[in-house]
């Protein structure tokens, strides 16, 4: 059967068919009508090849003066190409870059000092900072010039900058650090991957002339991407501090307690374990640098040697301190882990947040409160944040018809009690550790004591590497390293360790 | 677990396509060169290709092997025509032969594609029959078989072949980023990179949304499934086109209960209307892949334009049998009009060459001719006289007809799509019989008094009896229509629709 084609309203009869197809050489309508004086001759048989005369359809419309012109398609992809705002390179897409980055920071700060409550005087030292870094860049540019032009040094050059979105985190944690705030990496990982912090999908908060004109390597430098994991902080941060000469300028340390309580907390551990860690410290390190620890710079030799951080190596501790504690079976501790280890989540709030973002095999996590709290955040943060700008992408068309399809399927509004937002952290921690000591009355004294000091142990431990190295973002094998080197250390440092377990100095 | 619904749209994908294209055609022209006689339509053994099935021709089957190879040639020659970009509703039957008449063979055909835009993937195919058109057609008669082409080749020449082809491909082009020339030369080893489920932290929350959605349908948490399927639907990248079946699920179990959400109905007819499948994929514009059976083209028909049909099917006639009467009326009037839209829609391809739509068109007439060929028996009503009866009667016959025809077509297109034809053949009749009950006098057989009729015709959903159609939408559907007539007995017909049904 012959297809049907549109053509012009056939009219005949009134007839109101607009299809017409073709019988015996005739244009007939859908209901039968035949075209007028259209009479299609049959030439099928002629080869037109072989008479050298090809037609062909030009895709030509006429302009308002009448002559000839390419079609309307080809005319709009012409003026997409002459954008009004074309990219920059070079050094002068260097500069634009550095003025995105530096408004990223701007926002960040002003996250931070509005919702996180940081102090005013926060804002001015991640700018002093920064002024830091852009000097020692504007040195490295000052000493290519003078270097030869050897493909070695533009191979400097390319990367001269040396800016991700995680530098400007480590300016932020170099900032607080310097002002002595209780925050950490963990702090700062959490409001990154629920999207609090400005992280993911920066490159869509610029203003909208800086993104057209900014190549597109830098976009993708401010989208940030994966997050970051496998100790790439930390390595960013020496990195940091060692262009900012912190140690020696800034003479950044970071204080172990504040850390030990936050970690303690999300722990649900019992607070009288700061006291173990604080001595196992004293005991292990240099005598001269109680509670705090230095920032380090960068150093080849230093890449591997992860325990140098200060942060993994207070956690290292942690670990150690909870295991020989439990080696030397004290027995609050140990009832206390056999509890501790019964229950399911640890960590406050957007604790999961964090682990949801690094793996995409999540079946286990799912029950009922994490699947609401995931897609209210969801509906509340992600969907807003990913989507700004996304409207102005779209063609008219796709904006309608996109419309529609919101409106079949409208966001129903949250009912908020069954949600309860205003779960404080206080009231967060007074729960979990409320349940815990619930459960440590519970424990038959028969039964679950029975299980060997060891395997206890090993058990916390286990628990506690997994949380870690969800927490700071280390991989299992890293954080594992760090603690073996931090054992093999304190026992060459204090031989009487080795001795017995019931040592006098680690009580 | 899931396949994301994201769109795939990244240009490293479309380059690491045409290098692996490019490759296999420089190889195929270097091969050329040492085996001159080397055929193209020869290049693998294809049944198609292959010289025993050319022999097959001669005998009694050869019309309908060649009108299938005419069918394919006619296929390819619109996919290219319409890639082209020139060949939308406009081009008129008559342009359109033409271009068949005078292309005759595959190397016709490679003029058309210099004559538009070079694509390397496209000669790649030309050469090639894709498995879909080939299977099924082998040919098994040992004395027709001729010997394969077996000629052996030394390992030099061979390398030699593979390092000039490579040379050139590397030639064209120069400059390749790292991924993509890791890619290519694991391709010429004949290895395949997997990269792995992306860990970026968007696609990471992706995945986590469709499995949450996965998972809350499974459990038949339609308010938390809804949820998921809202947030991902307005999130960037997102094809709504891979998982329609859901939210029309969704809404199905939602919106009786929700004032503002919209019905499946409309969510469907939203699809058919912005995917429609006259928009072109222009292929050398589009980084991403085609979106080959997530819409429809000019080829394939979309499946969400046939639920959407059978859906409205559907609900013209869930209604309970208290109000009969008066639904009836709305009802012939969404009859009619779903018969209009039917009957324009199967005018044109894709869908006039979808056996499933003709289906769909003769129950709607069968439908029709049903309620009104009631009249005839159903013994309340004022009886009719002699020439409003005739009127009625033609009507009848008309619908009865239609019914016929379509259900003849649908047979006709042979796509694998099978349905209980002889139940539906004797449902027609059954109907016809009734015109002429009372002509017959006391002429009612014993195995159908009105009751009787009345069972048979009130249960069409019966004769929906497929088995193959996607999973999804036929079980979704079953399920309703227990639900839909709270009716629980089951009419069965001949053995064609047991043996489906059970």
């Amino acid at each position: 059967m012959s297809t049907f084609f549109r053509g012009p309203i056939c009219g005949t009869d009134n007839c109101r068919s607009r299809l017409w197809r073709i019988i015996d050489g005739r244009r007939t309508c859908q209901y039968g009508h035949v075209m007028e004086g259209d009479v299609e001759f049959n030439d099928d048989e002629d080869d037109i090849n072989s008479m050298g005369v090809v037609t062909r359809r030009l895709n030509l419309t006429t302009n308002v003066t009448g002559s000839f012109r390419s079609s309307m398609n080809s005319q709009l992809q012409n003026s997409q190409k002459n954008d009004e705002f074309p990219k920059v390179y070079g050094a002068e897409a260097d500069r634009l870059f550095l003025k995105c980055f530096q408004h990223i920071l701007k926002l960040q700060c002003e996250y931070l000092i509005s919702y996180q409550k940081f102090p005013r005087a926060f804002r001015e030292c991640v700018k002093l900072m920064w002024m830091n870094l852009l000097k020692d860049m504007g040195k490295d540019g000052i000493t290519n010039v003078s270097s030869t032009k050897s493909a070695q040094g533009a191979a400097q050059k390319s990367d001269k900058l040396g800016l991700s979105l995680l530098s400007s985190v480590t300016l932020l944690y170099l900032a607080g650090a310097y002002l002595k705030l209780p925050v950490f990496w963990f702090d700062f990982l959490g409001w990154i991957c629920s999207m609090k912090l400005l992280y993911f999908q920066a490159n869509k908060h610029l203003p909208e002339l800086w993104r057209r004109q900014l190549p597109n390597f830098y976009l993708q430098v401010l989208e940030g991407g994966r997050a970051p994991s496998n100790a790439h902080f930390y390595h960013k941060l020496a990195h940091m501090c060692s262009r900012l000469d912190a140690p020696s300028t800034f003479g950044t340390r970071i204080a172990i307690e504040p850390l030990l309580v936050k970690l303690l907390l999300r722990l649900r551990l019992p607070p009288h374990l700061f006291f173990h860690v604080v001595q196992l410290v004293r005991i292990c390190e240099d005598k001269s640098s109680h509670y705090t620890f230095a920032l380090n710079g960068n150093s080849r030799s230093r890449v591997n040697k992860l325990y140098e951080h200060a942060e993994i190596r207070m956690i290292g501790y942690f670990i150690l301190c909870l295991r020989y504690k439990l080696l030397q079976e004290d027995e609050f501790l140990t009832r206390y882990c056999i509890a501790w280890l019964k229950q399911d989540h640890l960590g406050c709030g957007d604790d999961i947040l964090t682990s949801l973002s690094y793996t995409p095999v999540t079946l286990e996590t799912w029950n009922d409160r994490s699947t609401e709290h995931y897609l209210h955040w969801m509906e509340k943060h992600y969907l807003p944040a990913s989507t700004v700008g996304f409207g102005d992408t779209q063609t008219i068309d796709q904006r309608i018809a996109n419309r529609k399809l919101h409106v079949m399927f409208p966001l129903k509004a949250e009912n908020s009690a069954r949600l309860n937002p205003s779960v404080t952290f206080v009231n967060e921690s007074q729960d979990a550790y409320l349940t815990i000591i619930d459960a440590l009355q519970n424990i038959s004294k028969a039964g679950e004591l029975q299980e060997d000091s060891k395997s206890l142990a090993s058990r916390v431990e286990e628990r506690l590497v997994d949380f870690f190295s969800n927490l700071i973002a280390v991989s299992h094998a890293q954080l594992n390293g760090c603690v073996s080197y931090l054992h093999r250390s304190a026992m060459r440092q204090n031989p009487q360790f080795r001795k017995g377990r019931h040592s006098k100095s680690f009580r | 677990m899931f396949e994301l619904p994201a769109t795939q749209n990244s240009r490293r994908i479309r380059t690491i396509r045409k290098l692996r294209y490019q490759y296999i055609n420089a190889l195929n022209r270097e091969y050329r060169k040492v085996r001159p006689n080397f055929s193209p339509s020869a290049a693998l053994p294809t049944p198609e290709n292959s010289a025993a099935e050319e022999v097959s021709d001669v005998d009694g089957t050869s019309a309908s092997t060649a009108s299938i190879r005419r069918k394919r040639r006619r296929k390819r020659l619109l996919t290219i025509l319409g890639l082209a970009g020139d060949s939308d509703s406009e081009l008129s039957d008559s342009a359109l032969s033409e271009d068949l008449h005078d292309v005759e063979d595959d190397s016709e055909a490679h003029k058309h594609h210099h004559r538009y835009h070079y694509d390397t993937e496209k000669e790649f195919y030309s050469r090639h029959e894709k498995p879909q058109d080939t299977f099924e057609v082998w040919n098994t008669d040992r004395s027709r078989a001729s010997p394969m082409n077996c000629h052996s080749m030394s390992y030099t020449d061979c390398k030699r072949i593979e390092r000039v082809a490579n040379r050139r491909v590397l030639a064209k082009n120069t400059h390749l980023a790292q991924p993509t020339k890791l890619s290519y030369f694991a391709m010429r080893n004949g290895l395949d990179v997997d990269a792995g489920p992306s860990t970026a932290f968007r696609d990471i929350h992706i995945h986590h949304l469709s499995e949450l959605l996965h998972l809350n349908v499974m459990d038949g948490n339609w308010e938390r499934a809804y949820k998921c399927f809202t947030i991902l639907i307005r999130l960037p990248g997102i094809d709504v086109r891979s998982m329609w079946g859901i939210g029309v699920r969704i809404l199905r179990a939602l919106s009786p209960r929700d004032e503002s959400l919209g019905t499946s109905e409309e969510f469907l007819s939203w699809l058919s209307g912005v995917y429609t499948f006259k928009s072109n994929f222009n292929q050398s514009m589009n980084f991403s892949l085609d979106p080959v059976f997530r819409s429809g083209s000019k080829t394939h028909a979309a499946k969400f334009v046939i639920t959407s049909l059978w859906e409205a099917l559907f609900a013209l006639i869930a209604h309970d049998d208290s109000d009969y009467t008066k639904h009836s009326k709305t009802m012939d009037h969404q009859l009619l009009q779903l018969i209009e839209r039917i009957s324009e829609m199967v005018l044109v391809p894709p869908y006039i060459e979808d056996p499933e739509v003709w289906y769909i068109n003769s129950i709607c007439h069968l439908i029709r001719a049903d309620t009104l060929s009631e009249r005839f028996v159903s013994t309340d009503s004022v009886s009719l006289t002699g020439l409003e009866k005739d009127i009625a009667r033609n009507q009848v016959t008309q619908h009865l007809t239609h019914a016929q025809s379509c259900i003849k077509t649908c047979n006709s297109k042979d796509n694998g799509f099978y349905f209980p034809y002889r139940s539906i053949q004797e449902q027609l009749a059954l109907f016809e019989k009734r015109l002429y009950i009372g002509q017959t006098g006391t002429g009612l057989p014993v195995d159908y008094g009105p009751g009787g009729a009345e069972t048979l015709i009130r249960s069409p959903f019966s004769l929906d009896t497929q088995g193959i159609e996607a999973v999804e939408t036929s079980s979704l559907e079953n399920e309703d229509e227990e639900d839909f007539f709270g009716r629980t007995e089951r009419v069965h017909f001949g053995f064609d629709s047991d043996s489906s049904n059970s």
